[in-house]
């Protein structure tokens, strides 16, 4: 390993352990929630990389169907990987704040949380398929087409579930409209800011993995055939 | 590609495949067949796994009618995509100068056509088993919208499916998710119109529907090329 890969790494796994402390012991306990809006710190912005992850699959799955070099593939990938680390977490760590803040592990009618379901299922889907198809040019090509078939059912989902919660209103703790304090942003940010770059190391070293093992995959190719 | 789009051949060259697909089902009558027989056995399960327990299984109908369209629509265009792909056919087509898009648009209108003549017994068989009667022309809007929108999803999916070695076990849990506002629609909407309530009440659903409906044909023509090349 490098050594700007080893800087890189021990950078991202310092600032996550800073903004842990500042979010989780530093921060001050708020008034309406309590203790249990510190799971805050880590969903948010883990919701945010599973959204982030889930466009780039979509982004290099065009590219991958555009210019067909393995490069586009293998971020494709990758990325699914992290949306899937990621969703499942932001599921775990939603329904563990639900249960105190709402009084249910889960809620059908939250369209975030459904949605989020829905995506978990359709991008474990698409992991399964890349691990059932193997490796060959078909099954990327099959990859792609439901990385962008999944992408662009995110937003429908979202506004079904969201029709649907008007028939079927259940008591949710919608957040009220006044702009949280510092002591709760500043946090916040800095948590968000060190998720980001801490799976962008993981992301990173995933790529040069799954570069190194494709090489590795060619060349047997090349010699058993 | 700008040879291939040629825009005034798509409408003509739909046509013809639409009575290619036509014709192989008027001939073999299997996708029907199929739908019809798996749709009715679905009924038999429904009616004894709810009629037990709540000993009223209407309100369970527009679950019913939904269900059994989204199992029956996947089972009927996979055996279509797979019929096409094994015998050659597709792989043939596209060394001619047909449009990938009026293969797409040609399949899933056969396969929308399928669905609804599967309603035309379908919707009958609900009402005289389960002793209820349905307002089958209020819910002809949901049903042609939600079959299109499993045709297209059906089509693209299995169309790339077509050459896995894993086909069977993988389709369900592709197809199955991304039709998930489909199915919430169309049973929403469903229930809603058999309940009895307004247009101005359910109508935001066929929205839902349309714009499902849409989104998917647009970008599934798009990339459907891409699904059945070599």
């Amino acid at each position: 390993m490098s050594r700007a890969n080893l800087l890189f790494g021990f950078t991202s796994l310092f600032m996550l352990l800073l903004s842990s402390y500042l979010s989780l012991v530093s921060s001050p306990i708020e008034k309406t929630q309590g203790i249990h809006q510190k799971i805050f710190y880590l969903h948010v912005p883990l919701a945010f990389l599973a959204y982030l992850a889930i466009t780039l699959v979509f982004i290099s799955s065009i590219m991958y169907l555009w210019k067909r070099t393995a490069h586009w593939d293998q971020v494709a990938r990758v990325s699914a990987e992290i949306g899937i680390i990621t969703t499942t977490l932001v599921l775990i760590s939603g329904s563990l704040w639900g249960r105190p803040v709402w009084g249910a592990w889960w809620s059908w009618s939250d369209a975030r949380l459904v949605t989020t379901l829905v995506m978990w299922l359709i991008y474990m889907a698409y992991l399964m398929l890349r691990s059932l198809g193997g490796f060959s040019e078909q099954t990327a090509k099959l990859g792609s087409i439901i990385g962008i078939l999944g992408f662009i059912n995110v937003p429908i989902t979202y506004f079904s579930v969201y029709l649907w919660t008007f028939l079927h209103p259940l008591p949710t703790l919608q957040s009220s409209d006044d702009r949280p304090e510092n002591s709760i942003l500043i946090p916040f940010l800095l948590s968000l800011f060190s998720y980001i770059l801490f799976f962008l190391y993981i992301g990173y070293l995933r790529l040069q993995i799954e570069r190194a093992s494709d090489t590795l995959k060619n060349l047997k190719q090349r010699v058993y055939s | 590609m700008t040879d291939s789009l040629r825009i005034p051949h798509i409408p003509k060259q739909i046509f013809i495949l639409l009575k290619r697909e036509l014709l192989l089902e008027i001939r073999s009558k299997e996708q029907i067949t199929v739908m019809v027989i798996f749709a009715l056995t679905s009924i038999l399960i429904f009616q004894f796994s709810f009629e037990l327990r709540t000993g009223n299984v209407q309100i369970f109908l527009p679950g019913i009618l939904w269900i059994s369209m989204l199992f029956a629509s996947s089972l009927s265009i996979d055996r279509s995509m797979t019929r096409d792909s094994q015998t050659g056919v597709i792989q043939g087509m596209l060394f001619t100068p047909v449009d990938p898009i009026s293969i797409f648009i040609s399949k899933v209108l056969a396969n929308t056509l399928f669905l609804l003549a599967l309603n035309l017994i379908l919707l009958p068989a609900i009402s005289l088993l389960l002793n209820t009667s349905l307002p089958n022309y209020q819910l002809l809007p949901v049903i042609v919208l939600g079959a299109i929108g499993l045709s297209a999803t059906g089509t693209i999916v299995s169309a790339s499916l077509t050459n896995m070695k894993s086909r069977a076990s993988l389709l369900p849990i592709i197809l199955f998710p991304l039709l998930f506002p489909v199915v919430l629609s169309s049973t929403t909407a469903s229930g809603m119109i058999i309940d009895g309530y307004s247009w101005d009440e359910y109508s935001k659903w066929i929205g839902v529907l349309l714009s499902y409906d849409i989104i998917f044909i647009v970008t599934s023509s798009l990339i459907f090329s891409y699904a059945v090349e070599a």
